[in-house]
C-alpha cells in the first residue's frame, strides 16, 4: 500500500488520464465502441479510486497538504507564468465530486448512447471534459485555471452541440458559447488588472498562485499590493467585478444565466455532467479558490466583492424558481432549479458560509446528477418525451427510478435528514445573519423550490399515466447509477453535521453553541475552521416552508382539490396573467437580449462603422489608389527593363539618404 | 605551430562544410546513378558541422588569421542558424528536384557554399573578409535564382539581381575605401578605435555618406526598402527553396554584418546611422505590408512580407543606438536575434508548406488553397501554424513573443528626435502595419479552412499518388520539423532562446567605447568635410 505521499504527489496522472483517453479515441479508437467505452470509463475509474485514495491519506494526515509543483512554461526575465498541480483539501473533495460524477454519468452514457451513432465521439469528449474540469480543479494559479476554464468551455460547446444536425442543438451551444466569452472576456481583464496592480511583488513565486507557504499567494500579495499603494480597494473591487463575470457565466448566474437552460439540447448524461460536477461548479469552485480577489485588500468579509456575489446570488436563486415554477420541460425544470440552487451557493459565499457553499456544492452534486439521470431515464423510457404534461403514473412503468427521483425531490427540497437539508440551511442562517430580508427571500425561495420539486414529481410520476406511448424501466447500465447517486443524496448532509448540536438547540432565534463538523474542519478559508452554530427557529421556518410548498404541490397536482395553477394560467386578470407570462417566458431575458443586440448593438455599430468607413476607410483606399497610380508610374519608369535604372535607382537612393539623414539630423 | 592548429580545430565546422561541398559537386560527375544520395550527404555534412559547432568550447572569443576572422558567440549563433536553414532548404529541395533538371548536383553545392558564405561574415572582422564573404553570397544567390534554367522569370530574376547586387557592391566598395583611406586598417576593432579617436562632428556629411553607402549594401541584403526592388521578382521566379534560403538565410548574413559593422565600427556615430536605420525601418514596414496586401500569389506575398519583417527587426537595431545604455543595447539586439531564430523557422516553414501544396496542384495562387483541409488536413494546419505566428497572433505565442519582444525593446527607447521619442513611433507604425499583415496572413488560413474547395483542391485525389507520396517526404519532414520548432519556440524553449540570444549578442554589448580612445595615434588631421 503506497504512502499518503504517493496520492498527493502523482495526482498528475489522474488529470492526464481522461485527457489521453480523450486523444486516443479521437485519434483513431473510435472504429470500436467498446475500446472507446472501455477506455474512457477506466480512466475516470481510475481517477475515482485514486481520489478516493488521496481523500483518505488527507484524513488521515492533514500535514500532507498543501502541496504543489510548478513548471514554467512562459518564462522571460522578469516574468514567468507557472502551470503546475495543487493539491489541498479543497482540491481533494471537488476531485472526488469531480471523478465520481463522471463515473455514474459516463457509465449510465453506455445504457443512454447505445443506439446512438457518435457514441465513440461522445465518449471522446466526455473524456476530454472530465480531463478539462480536473485540470481546472488542480491548477496552482489564475492563469492555469483560465487555460482550463476555456477548454471546459469548449468542450461544453461540442457537447451541447453534440446533435449538431438539430437547429436547435446548434444554436443552443452558440449561445452557450457567446454567453461564455462575455463573461470569460471579463474574466480575463479582471485577471489582468490583477497582475498589473500586483506584477512586481510576485518575485519568483507562482504568479497569480492560489497557495504558498510563505505568504506569497493571492490573499497575502494583495494584502502587499494595498500597503504599498499599487492595488487601491477600489482598483481590487473593479478587479472583483469583472473577474466574477467569469464565474458568471459559467456558473449560469443572473443575468448571463441565458444559455443553462437552452444547453439542455444536449444528451441528458451531459446534462448531468454539465450541471452536477463539471461546468458549473468551475464558477463556484474559482470563486472559492480565489475567494482574495472579492475579500477586502486586507482580507476581511464585508467587502463590496462579496455583496456584490450575494445580490447576484440571491437574485439568480429567487428568479430561477419563479421560472421554474410554470416550465414544462422535465429537463428545463431541473435546469432552472440547478441555476437557483447555485444562486445558494452564490449567496452563501458572498455572506461568508465558505464551507456551507462548498457544502451545498458537494451535495448538490450528488443528487442534481442523480435527478437529472432521473430524467433521463424518463425521457429514455418514453422515447424521447420530455413534456411533463404528457408523464403521470410513471412509478407503476419505473418503480426505482420513481424512487430515486423522490429521492432527489426531498434532498432538494431540504427535507430535514436529507443531505440538501443540512447544506441549504447552513445557506440560509448565513443569509439571516447577514439581512433579515435577504434571509426571508431565501426561505421563500426555498418553498418555491419545494413547490416547483414535487410539482415535477407529481406530474411525472403519480396520477395516471397521461401519454400515448409504452413506458418501461430502463435496463440496469442505466438505473444502477441512480441508486448508486441515491446514496450519498440522502448520506452525504451528515458529513456537515454534528450530532451535539441537536442538545443546545433552541427555538428562540439565537444560535447554538458553534460545533466542530467534519466537512467545516475539512474545507475552509484561513487558518481556523469556522462552525456555525445551529440556529433552531430559521431551522424550523425554512422546514415549514419546504412543506408548505410540498403540501401546496400535494393539493394541486396529486389530489387535484386545489386548481390554482390552472386559475393562473387562464387567469383574465392583468397583473396575474402578466406574472404568469413573465414567468413562462423566463423573465423575458431572451426577448431582452435579442432587443437589445438587434435595436441598440447593431444600429450603434453600424453607425459607428459608416463613419468609420466613409471618413477613414474611403480617404485611405483612394489615397492608395492614387498612391499606387503615382507609385506605378515612377515605378514603369525605373522597372523599364534596363539595367542600368537598377544601379542609378540604387546610387539616388544612397545620395538620396545621405542628404535626408545630414539635414535631418540635428 | 600550435596556433595553426587550434585555428584548424576551432574552424572545423567550416572545414567539414568545404569538404561536404567538394564531394557534393563532385558526386554526380562520379556516381551518376546514385544523384539522388546527393541531399543525404549534403544533409549528413550540415549536420556534422551542426555538431561540431555545438560541441566548440569557447571561453573568450578567438581571434584568427590576425584578425580577418573571429569566433565568438554571435559567430557561432548565426552559423547555427545558417546550418539549420540549409539542412530544412536541403529537405525541402529534395522534394523539389524534379522542377530542377540534371544538375542537382550543384544545386546542393552552391546551397552549401551560400551556407558557408553566411557562416564566414558571422564571423567577419576585417573589411577584406566582409567583402569576400559578401560577394561570395551574393554569387551563390544570383547563380541559384537562376536555377530553373529554361524558365523565364527565373532567368529575369537572376539578372535583375546580378544587376542590382553589382551596384550595391559598387557602392560598398566605395564606402570600404573611404573607411581604409580614414583610418588606414581593415580590421573591425582598429578602425573603430580610429573612428572615434578621429572625433569627427556628429553631423559630418562624410559620416552619412559612408553610413549610406555601407547601409545600402546592407540593406540590400536585408531588402529592406527602399533597397528591395529586386526582391519580389527574385523570390517569384526563383526555385522555391532558393526562395526559402533567399529570404532567411541570406537575411542572416546581412543581419550579422549589420551588427558587427553597426555596433562595432560605426559604433560612435551611432545616432547617425540610427537614423538611416529609422528611415529603412519605416519604409520597409509600410511598403512591405502593403504591397503584401494586394498579392494574389502566396510566394509573392511571403516576399513582400519578408520586407516588412524586416522593418521588425530593424526596429531592435534603433533600440540598440544608445550604446551608452548596456540594458538597452542589450535588449534591442538580443530581440532581433530571437526574431530572426522565430521569424526563419515560421517562414521555411510556411515555403515547406507552399512547396507541398504547388507538388501537388501546381498552383501558387492564393485562391486555390481555399478549403485545402477537406484534403489534406494536418497540411492545411500546419501550414495555419506557420501563417498564424507569421501574423503575430499568439497560437502559440512564439511569433506574438517575437514581435512583442522587439516592440518592447523600441518602445523604452529614450531616443528623441525633433522632440519626438523614435522609439515608441517606430512601434507604433509597427503596431499599424501590423494589421494588414494579419489580414493578409490569415486570409489564407481562412480560405484554407473554412471555404469550400477550390477547383484545384477540389481536384486532388484523397490519397496521394506512390511518385509524389516520394517526393513530398524532404517537405513534408521541413513543415514538420518547422511546426514543432514554433509549438516549443512558443512554449518551453522561450527561455532557453532567450538565453541564447543574450549570449550570443555579448560580445557586441559588451565592447566599451571609452576604453579604447586612449592611446591611439592620431592619423589624420579633421576632415573639412563638417558643418
Amino acid at each position: 500500500m503506497p504512502s499518503g505521499q504517493f496520492f498527493v504527489e502523482n495526482i498528475g496522472y489522474v488529470v492526464s488520464a481522461p485527457f489521453l483517453a480523450g486523444l486516443l479515441i479521437v485519434l483513431g479508437l473510435w472504429r470500436s465502441k467498446t475500446i472507446s467505452m472501455l477506455l474512457s470509463v477506466g480512466a475516470v475509474a481510475f481517477g475515482f479510486v485514486y481520489s478516493m485514495f488521496l481523500f483518505f491519506a488527507i484524513t488521515a494526515n492533514p500535514k500532507l497538504v498543501p502541496w504543489q509543483i510548478n513548471v514554467d512554461w512562459l518564462a522571460t526575465s522578469n516574468f514567468h507564468l507557472s502551470m503546475g498541480l495543487l493539491v489541498d483539501n479543497l482540491v481533494a473533495v471537488m476531485l472526488l465530486v469531480v471523478t465520481t460524477v463522471s463515473l455514474l454519468v459516463q457509465i449510465y452514457t453506455h445504457g443512454y448512447m447505445r443506439e446512438d451513432p457518435g457514441y465513440s465521439r461522445f465518449y471522446a469528449y466526455l473524456s476530454l471534459f472530465t480531463g478539462s474540469m480536473l485540470g481546472l480543479v488542480v491548477s496552482t494559479n489564475l492563469f492555469e485555471t483560465y487555460f482550463f476554464w476555456e477548454l471546459v468551455g469548449v468542450c461544453s460547446y461540442f457537447l451541447i452541440g453534440f446533435w449538431w444536425y438539430k437547429a436547435s442543438a446548434a444554436e443552443a451551444a452558440l449561445k452557450a458559447f457567446f454567453v461564455n466569452r462575455i463573461g470569460d472576456c471579463g474574466f480575463l481583464i479582471g485577471i489582468l488588472l490583477l497582475l498589473a496592480a500586483t506584477k512586481d511583488i510576485w518575485g519568483s513565486h507562482v504568479v497569480l498562485g492560489y497557495v504558498d507557504p510563505n505568504g506569497f499567494d493571492l490573499g497575502g500579495v494583495i494584502q502587499r499590493a494595498h500597503q504599498s499603494g499599487a492595488l487601491s480597494a477600489g482598483l481590487l473591487t473593479l478587479a472583483a467585478c469583472l473577474t466574477l463575470l467569469g464565474p458568471m457565466a459559467k456558473s449560469a448566474q443572473f443575468p448571463l444565466h441565458v444559455w443553462l437552460p437552452d444547453a439542455m439540447e444536449g444528451p441528458t448524461p451531459i446534462s448531468a455532467l454539465i450541471h452536477a460536477a463539471t461546468m458549473v461548479a468551475a464558477g463556484v469552485y474559482l470563486v472559492a479558490r480565489a475567494y482574495p480577489i472579492w475579500l477586502t485588500p486586507d482580507g476581511h468579509t464585508g467587502s463590496i466583492g462579496l455583496a456584490v456575489i450575494t445580490v447576484v446570488g440571491a437574485i439568480t436563486a429567487f428568479m430561477a424558481a419563479t421560472i421554474a415554477l410554470s416550465q414544462f420541460d422535465i429537463k428545463r425544470i431541473l435546469a432552472w432549479s440547478t441555476v437557483s440552487q447555485l444562486g445558494y451557493m452564490f449567496v452563501g459565499l458572498g455572506t461568508g458560509a465558505f464551507s456551507g457553499s462548498i457544502f451545498h456544492l458537494f451535495n448538490h452534486a450528488f443528487f442534481k446528477a442523480m435527478l437529472f439521470l432521473c430524467s433521463g431515464a424518463v425521457i429514455h423510457g418514453l422515447h424521447g418525451e420530455q413534456d411533463i404534461r404528457k408523464m403521470g403514473g410513471l412509478k407503476k412503468y419505473m418503480p426505482i427510478t420513481a424512487y430515486c427521483c423522490l429521492v432527489g425531490t426531498l434532498s432538494i427540497s431540504g427535507c430535514p435528514g436529507l443531505s440538501g437539508f443540512f447544506s441549504k440551511d447552513e445557506i440560509i442562517a448565513s443569509a439571516c445573519k447577514y439581512n433579515v430580508w435577504l434571509g426571508a427571500l431565501m426561505i421563500f425561495t426555498a418553498f418555491l423550490t419545494a413547490f416547483y420539486m414535487f410539482r415535477l414529481y407529481f406530474m411525472t410520476f403519480e396520477n395516471e399515466y397521461r401519454g400515448d406511448a409504452h413506458p418501461h424501466e430502463s435496463p440496469p447500465v442505466v438505473w444502477l447509477p441512480l441508486v448508486v447517486l441515491a446514496f450519498p443524496s440522502v448520506l452525504s448532509g451528515y458529513l456537515g453535521f454534528n450530532w451535539q448540536s441537536l442538545n443546545g438547540l433552541k427555538f428562540d432565534g439565537t444560535e447554538g453553541a458553534s460545533l466542530a463538523n467534519q466537512f467545516a474542519a475539512f474545507v475552509h478559508f484561513g487558518q481556523v475552521p469556522h462552525f456555525e452554530g445551529m440556529n433552531g427557529l430559521i431551522m424550523l421556518i425554512s422546514t415549514t416552508a419546504a412543506l408548505l410548498g410540498f403540501c401546496l404541490a400535494w393539493a394541486v397536482y396529486k389530489t387535484g382539490s386545489v386548481h390554482v395553477n390552472s386559475d393562473i394560467a387562464t387567469s383574465k386578470q392583468p397583473l396575474v396573467a402578466f406574472l404568469y407570462d413573465f414567468s413562462l417566458n423566463k423573465w423575458k431575458f431572451d426577448e431582452f437580449y435579442l432587443w437589445l443586440v438587434n435595436e441598440i448593438f447593431l444600429p450603434f455599430f453600424s453607425f459607428i462603422w459608416q463613419l468609420v468607413d466613409k471618413y477613414i476607410i474611403d480617404t485611405f483606399v483612394n489615397f492608395t489608389g492614387v498612391a499606387t497610380l503615382a507609385t506605378g508610374s515612377v515605378v514603369r519608369l525605373m522597372q523599364n527593363g534596363r539595367g542600368q535604372y537598377y544601379a542609378l535607382v540604387i546610387f539616388a537612393w544612397v545620395a538620396g539618404l545621405t542628404i535626408f539623414a545630414y539635414i535631418v539630423r540635428p | 605551430m600550435q596556433g595553426f592548429q587550434t585555428a584548424w580545430q576551432l574552424l572545423l565546422p567550416q572545414t567539414v562544410l568545404v569538404i561536404t561541398i567538394l564531394i557534393a559537386s563532385l558526386w554526380n560527375l562520379c556516381f551518376p546513378k546514385l544523384r539522388y544520395f546527393n541531399a543525404c550527404i549534403s544533409f549528413i555534412g550540415c549536420i556534422i558541422a551542426f555538431c561540431a559547432l555545438l560541441l566548440q568550447d569557447l571561453g573568450s572569443p578567438q581571434v584568427l588569421f590576425g584578425g580577418l576572422f573571429t569566433i565568438d558567440h554571435l559567430t557561432i549563433c548565426f552559423s547555427l542558424i545558417a546550418l539549420i536553414v540549409a539542412m530544412v532548404v536541403i529537405f525541402m529541395t529534395s522534394g523539389y528536384e524534379q522542377h530542377l533538371g540534371r544538375n542537382v548536383g550543384e544545386f546542393y553545392a552552391i546551397i552549401l557554399t551560400a551556407t558557408l558564405a553566411v557562416m564566414l561574415l558571422a564571423g567577419a572582422t576585417d573589411l577584406i573578409m566582409l567583402f569576400v564573404g559578401i560577394e561570395t553570397l551574393t554569387i551563390c544567390c544570383v547563380i541559384l535564382a537562376g536555377f530553373h534554367k529554361g524558365d523565364k522569370k527565373s532567368s529575369e530574376g537572376s539578372l535583375k539581381y546580378l544587376l542590382s547586387t553589382a551596384a550595391t557592391t559598387a557602392t560598398l566598395l566605395y564606402g570600404l575605401s573611404f573607411i581604409y583611406g580614414l583610418t588606414g586598417s581593415t580590421n573591425f576593432n582598429v578602425i573603430r578605435d580610429q573612428m572615434s579617436y578621429l572625433s569627427l562632428p556628429p553631423t559630418s556629411l562624410l559620416i552619412m555618406f559612408l553610413i549610406v553607402l555601407v547601409m545600402s549594401a546592407i540593406g540590400f541584403k536585408l531588402a529592406a526598402a527602399p533597397f528591395h526592388m529586386w526582391a519580389p521578382d527574385v523570390y517569384e521566379g526563383a526555385p522555391t527553396p532558393v526562395t526559402a534560403f533567399l529570404s532567411i538565410g541570406s537575411k542572416a548574413g546581412g543581419v550579422v554584418v549589420a551588427l558587427r559593422l553597426l555596433m562595432v565600427v560605426f559604433r560612435s556615430s551611432a545616432q547617425d546611422w540610427g537614423l538611416i536605420v529609422v528611415a529603412l525601418a519605416v519604409l520597409s514596414m509600410i511598403l512591405g505590408n502593403l504591397i503584401a496586401l494586394s498579392q494574389t500569389s502566396f510566394k509573392r506575398m511571403l516576399a513582400y512580407s519578408s520586407i516588412a519583417h524586416v522593418g521588425y527587426i530593424l526596429i531592435g537595431l534603433v533600440a540598440a543606438t544608445q550604446v551608452d545604455e548596456g540594458t538597452q543595447v542589450q535588449k534591442g539586439l538580443s530581440a532581433i536575434i530571437f526574431y530572426i531564430v522565430i521569424y526563419g523557422v515560421m517562414n521555411l516553414g510556411a515555403f515547406a508548406g507552399a512547396i507541398l501544396f504547388s507538388n501537388e496542384t501546381g498552383s501558387d495562387s492564393i485562391n486555390d488553397y481555399a478549403g485545402l483541409i477537406k484534403k489534406r488536413p494536418i497540411l492545411a494546419l500546419l501550414l495555419s501554424l506557420c501563417l498564424v505566428n507569421l501574423a503575430g497572433l499568439p497560437i502559440p505565442p512564439a511569433g506574438f513573443l517575437a514581435k512583442f519582444f522587439i516592440f518592447s525593446a523600441g518602445f523604452s527607447t529614450s531616443w528623441h528626435a525633433f522632440g519626438v521619442p523614435v522609439g515608441p513611433m517606430l512601434v507604433i507604425i509597427g503596431l499599424i502595419t501590423s494589421i494588414p499583415a494579419i489580414f493578409y496572413y490569415t486570409r489564407v488560413v481562412i480560405k484554407m479552412i473554412a471555404q469550400e474547395p477550390s477547383s484545384a483542391v477540389a481536384a486532388l485525389s484523397v490519397k496521394e499518388s506512390e511518385d509524389t507520396l516520394v517526393s513530398q517526404i524532404g517537405p513534408q519532414i521541413a513543415l514538420v520539423f518547422c511546426s514543432v520548432l514554433i509549438l516549443g519556440l512558443g512554449t518551453v524553449l522561450v527561455d532557453p532562446l532567450m538565453a541564447l540570444s543574450q549570449r550570443s549578442v555579448q560580445p557586441i554589448v559588451g565592447t566599451d567605447l571609452n576604453s579604447y580612445n586612449t592611446g591611439v595615434p592620431q592619423l589624420l588631421p579633421s576632415l573639412p568635410l563638417t558643418r
